[in-house]
C-alpha cells in the first residue's frame, strides 16, 4: 500500500505541476495580448466607427426561453448597443413563462409576412412579429426546440454578414460591439469569430458602481469566488489562446461570428448539451482541414454582465453541465489531437484542454483518495501536506492576482479596494471553492460517461429592487 | 481621472489640475482616444510644451513593438499639441510598415479633417495599405469631394468603388462622375454608384436603377431595384415585377422593398401577379399588397360590399398567395367587421398554404 501511494502522490504531483505550468506559460501570453490589446484599445476612434455608414451591420441573434425575470432589462441593453447598424432577432422558443407576453406588450409587436432564407432546419415557426417601437427588432416565436434551434432559427432571419449570438439572460454593455467589431472591421477576411470578456453578477441588471462611477464587487462569497473564476478564464485563458491562435471556447453569452461560416457549417449543433465550445471547435476543425487562413479572437474588454448561480446546489448544476459538455466536445473532435493538418489547435490546444478538462476530475480524485489513505496509513506527515497545500494555495493565489491585475490593467473599472478584496479571497479558493467544483466536474464526468445530455432549468435567483 | 477634474469647471482650473499630475498620468490622458478630447488637447500641449524634441523624436521612428505602442502614444499627441508640426510626421507615420502606425495615423488625420488631412487621406485610400472601409469612415463628407473626383479613373477596381461608394451625387461634377461609373466593368463598383444615388434619391436615382436592373450581377440587380424604389416614380412598378422571380433572395428582397416604398401605384402590376406560377412571385406580390395596406383596404370594402365577389375572389387570392404569415398579419392589420370578413375568407379557403 505504501508503494502504492507513493506512485500515486507521484502521478499527482506531476500532474499538477504541468497543470500549473502550462498555466503559467498561458499567463506570459495573456499578459502580452492584454498589454497589446489595452495600448490599441486606447488610440482606437470608437466615435468613427460609432458614426460611419461603413462599419460593417451586425445582425443580433437572442434566444429566448422563460425569461420573463429579466428580458426587459436584457431588450433594453440590446437596444442600447452603441452600433451604427444593426438588427435584433430574437427567438422565443417556445417560453411558458409569458415572457412573449411581455414582448408583445413592451415593444408593440404586429404581425408580420417576413420570410425567412430557409439555411437550417428548425422547430416550427409559430409567429414572426415586427415591433412598432423599434423597427430593429423583430421576434420569431416558435416551438421550444433548445437554445441551439433558436439560434438556427434566428440566423434564418438575419441579414447581415455578421452575427452576433447572445444570451436571453445577460445584459450587455453599450460598447459591446463597438470594443469587438473595431477589430473584425480592420480584417474581415481573416477574422471569423470574436468573442468578449464575459463578468458575472448575482443580479447583472443592478448596477453596483460608486459615486466615482467605479464597479464594485458584489457582497457575496460565492459571488467574489465566481467573479475571480470568470477573471482567470478570460483573461489568464482566452487572451492567451486567442494569441496563440487556439481560441477553443467563444462564450455563448457573446459571440460574433461571420454568416457565411455558419452557413457553411450547416448552424448550431442540436446534438450537444451546450452550443457554443461545440461550434468553436467546429469551425477550427472545418478551417484547420480546409487550409484557409482565419482567426477567432478574444478581447479583454468587458462585453457583459451574465447572471450567477446564488446557490452551491445552483453551481453544481450549471459547472456538472459545463464539464459535460467540454467531454462531449473534446471526445467529439479528438482526430484533431496531435495531428499536423490541425497545427497549433492539435498541438497545444487538445493537448491543453486534455491536460486541465479532461484529465483534472479523475486526478483531483485521485489525488483526495490518495491523501485519505495517505493519512489513514500515516504515510503522509500532516505537516508536510499542510506545506504543499499552502504552496497549492498560494500558486493559485498568483494566477488570481494576475487576472485581477490584467483587468485593471485592461478596464480600470473597479475600486481598488475591492479588487484588494479580491486578491485576499485568493488564496482561500482551493479551500473553499475548489471543492465545489471538484464535485461538480466528477458529477460532470461520471454523467457523460452515462451519455446524458439533460439541460436542468437554471433558477433565478431572488430579484432585489433595482437601483 | 474624473475625480481629479471634478471640482475643475473652466479650461483654466482644468489645466491647472493637468499641469499637477505626473508625466505618466498626462501621458495616459493625452494619448487616451476615449478621453475628452479638450482634455487629451489639453494634456498634449502641456507635455509638448516641456519636451517638444523628445516627443517629437519619438513620434517619427520605432525601432520595436513597446517603442511601436510609445510612437503611436506620441503621435497622438503631437496631433493634438501642435498640428502643422505633426502633419509631416503623421504622413510619413502612413506609409510605415507597420498596420498599426498607420492605422494611427489615418485616425489623427481623421479627426484633424482640415484639406490637407483630407488629401493625405484619400492618397492612403488609393494606396490600399490600409482598410479602405477605416479609411472611409473619415472620408464620408461632402469637404472631401474634390479630393475623391480623380479616383474614378484608377486603374484599380476598389479604388473606383470607394470613390463611387463616397461620392454623392448632390453636386454636379459628383453626379456625371458617378454616372460615367454605372457602365464600369466591376460589378461592385456599378452596385456602389445605384447605392450612392439611392441615398439621394429622385429622378438620378430611378433613371440609373431603370439602366442597370437587367445587370447580369444579382447584388447590382438588387441596389437596382432599391435605387428604384428609392426614386419615387411610379411609371417605373412594372420593371421592379419581373425581379420577385429572381433566382436569388437578395433581388426579390429588395424589389419586394422597393415596390412597398413605391406604395399604391404598384398594386396595378401586383393584382396579377398573384396568379403567377412561380410560387416566390405570387409571396412576394402579396407581401408587398400587405406592406402598402391594400388587403386591408379591400378587406374593409369588402366588408361594406359583401356582394362584390371579384373583390373577394382577388383578396382571397392575396392571402392564398401570401400563405399563413400573410393571413396572421392580415388579421393583425384590422379590427371588427372587417377582420370578421377577413377571417371568414380565410375560413373559406380550401388550402391555406401557397407555396
Amino acid at each position: 500500500m505504501r508503494e502504492f501511494l507513493f506512485v500515486a502522490t507521484g502521478v499527482c504531483l506531476a500532474y499538477f505541476v504541468a497543470a500549473f505550468g502550462a498555466y503559467a506559460l498561458l499567463l506570459v501570453f495573456a499578459a502580452l495580448d492584454n498589454a497589446i490589446s489595452s495600448r490599441d484599445a486606447r488610440a482606437d476612434d470608437l466615435r468613427a466607427l460609432e458614426e460611419s455608414r461603413f462599419t460593417i451591420p451586425v445582425s443580433v441573434l437572442v434566444p429566448v426561453y422563460n425569461e420573463a425575470a429579466v428580458i426587459r432589462h436584457v431588450v433594453a441593453a440590446l437596444r442600447d448597443l452603441r452600433y451604427p447598424e444593426l438588427e435584433l432577432v430574437m427567438a422565443v422558443d417556445g417560453s411558458t413563462d409569458g415572457t412573449l407576453e411581455i414582448l408583445r406588450a413592451d415593444l408593440q409587436l404586429e404581425p408580420v409576412a417576413r420570410f425567412e432564407r430557409h439555411i437550417v432546419d428548425t422547430k416550427p415557426v409559430r409567429e414572426v412579429l415586427r415591433s412598432r417601437v423599434d423597427p430593429r427588432i423583430l421576434v420569431v416565436a416558435k416551438e421550444n426546440g433548445g437554445k441551439a434551434d433558436a439560434l438556427n432559427c434566428a440566423l434564418n432571419y438575419a441579414r447581415y454578414r455578421y452575427v452576433c449570438c447572445v444570451d436571453g439572460d445577460t445584459i450587455y454593455l453599450p460598447e459591446a460591439l463597438l470594443n469587438t467589431m473595431r477589430l473584425v472591421v480592420r480584417d474581415p477576411k481573416s477574422i471569423v469569430g470574436i468573442t468578449g470578456h464575459i463578468a458575472v453578477a448575482m443580479q447583472p441588471e443592478r448596477l453596483t458602481v460608486d459615486a466615482d462611477g467605479r464597479a464594485m464587487v458584489e457582497n457575496k462569497l460565492i459571488a467574489n469566488f465566481q467573479h475571480i473564476e470568470y477573471l482567470r478564464a478570460f483573461l489568464n485563458a482566452r487572451l492567451a489562446w486567442s494569441r496563440l491562435g487556439f481560441m477553443l471556447c467563444a462564450s455563448g453569452a457573446f459571440a460574433i461570428w461571420r454568416r457565411d461560416l455558419l452557413e457553411e457549417l450547416g448552424g448550431f449543433s442540436t446534438e450537444y448539451t451546450c452550443e457554443d465550445i461545440e461550434f468553436t471547435f467546429r469551425a477550427h476543425e472545418h478551417l484547420r482541414r480546409t487550409g484557409v487562413d482565419y482567426r477567432i479572437l478574444s478581447t479583454p474588454q468587458i462585453a457583459a454582465r451574465t447572471e450567477g448561480p446564488g446557490t452551491i446546489r445552483a453551481l453544481v448544476r450549471q459547472r456538472e453541465r459545463w464539464q459535460r459538455v467540454t467531454l462531449e466536445v473534446i471526445w467529439s473532435y479528438r482526430r484533431m489531437l496531435l495531428r499536423r493538418r490541425y497545427g497549433v489547435v492539435g498541438f497545444v490546444g487538445m493537448p491543453f484542454f486534455l491536460l486541465t478538462e479532461v484529465l483534472a476530475p479523475p486526478m483531483e480524485l485521485v489525488s483526495i483518495v490518495t491523501l485519505v489513505l495517505g493519512i489513514a496509513y500515516r504515510v503522509f506527515d500532516v505537516r508536510v501536506y499542510a506545506v504543499f497545500l499552502a504552496s497549492v494555495a498560494m500558486a493559485n493565489a498568483i494566477m488570481t492576482s494576475a487576472a485581477i491585475l490584467l483587468e485593471d490593467i485592461s478596464t480600470r473599472a473597479f475600486r481598488l479596494d475591492h479588487l484588494a478584496r479580491l486578491v485576499v479571497l485568493g488564496p482561500l479558493e482551493v479551500l473553499v471553492y475548489r471543492p465545489v467544483l471538484v464535485w461538480a466536474r466528477l458529477k460532470g464526468f461520471w454523467r457523460f460517461l452515462r451519455k446524458e445530455r439533460s439541460w436542468e432549468t437554471f433558477d433565478r435567483n431572488p430579484r432585489l429592487a433595482s437601483r | 481621472m474624473q475625480h481629479w477634474l471634478r471640482d475643475a469647471t473652466t479650461p483654466a482650473e482644468q489645466e491647472a489640475v493637468l499641469r499637477r499630475l505626473p508625466r505618466r498620468t498626462l501621458t495616459g490622458i493625452a494619448s487616451d482616444a476615449r478621453v475628452d478630447r479638450a482634455i487629451s488637447a489639453a494634456a498634449a500641449l502641456i507635455l509638448f510644451q516641456r519636451r517638444p524634441a523628445l516627443l517629437l523624436q519619438r513620434a517619427s521612428a520605432h525601432r520595436n513593438e513597446a517603442e511601436k505602442w510609445r510612437r503611436i502614444a506620441t503621435l497622438r499627441i503631437v496631433a493634438l499639441a501642435d498640428r502643422e508640426t505633426a502633419l509631416p510626421i503623421l504622413r510619413r507615420a502612413l506609409s510605415d510598415a507597420d498596420e498599426d502606425v498607420v492605422g494611427a495615423a489615418v485616425r489623427l488625420l481623421g479627426e484633424e479633417q482640415s484639406d490637407d488631412a483630407l488629401a493625405l487621406l484619400v492618397e492612403s485610400l488609393a494606396d490600399g495599405r490600409y482598410p479602405r472601409s477605416q479609411i472611409a469612415a473619415y472620408l464620408d463628407t461632402e469637404r472631401a469631394a474634390p479630393h475623391l473626383l480623380p479616383l474614378v479613373d484608377h486603374p484599380a477596381d476598389d479604388v473606383r468603388f470607394w470613390a463611387a461608394s463616397l461620392l454623392r451625387p448632390s453636386a454636379l461634377d459628383a453626379e456625371l462622375a458617378l454616372a460615367g461609373l454605372a457602365a464600369d466593368p466591376s460589378p461592385r463598383v456599378r452596385a456602389a454608384v445605384l447605392k450612392s444615388f439611392a441615398a439621394v434619391g429622385g429622378g438620378a436615382s430611378a433613371a440609373i436603377g431603370r439602366d442597370l436592373i437587367h445587370d447580369p450581377t444579382w447584388f447590382v440587380r438588387a441596389q437596382a431595384a432599391r435605387a428604384i424604389g428609392s426614386g419615387g416614380n411610379p411609371e417605373l412598378v412594372h420593371r421592379l415585377v419581373p425581379l420577385l422571380r429572381d433566382e436569388q433572395w437578395w433581388v426579390r428582397t429588395a424589389a419586394k422593398e422597393a415596390l412597398a416604398e413605391l406604395g399604391p401605384s404598384a398594386e396595378h402590376v401586383l393584382v396579377p401577379m398573384l396568379r403567377d406560377d412561380d410560387a416566390f412571385a405570387r409571396n412576394g406580390a402579396a407581401e408587398v399588397l400587405l406592406e402598402t395596406g391594400a388587403v386591408a383596404r379591400w378587406a374593409a370594402k369588402a366588408a361594406d360590399e359583401p356582394d362584390d365577389e371579384p373583390l373577394s375572389v382577388m383578396i382571397g387570392a392575396a392571402l392564398r398567395a401570401g400563405g399563413d404569415r400573410v393571413q396572421q398579419a392580415a388579421l393583425a392589420a384590422v379590427t371588427g367587421r372587417t377582420r370578421q370578413k377577413l377571417a371568414r375568407l380565410i375560413e373559406q379557403m380550401p388550402d391555406s398554404t401557397s407555396t
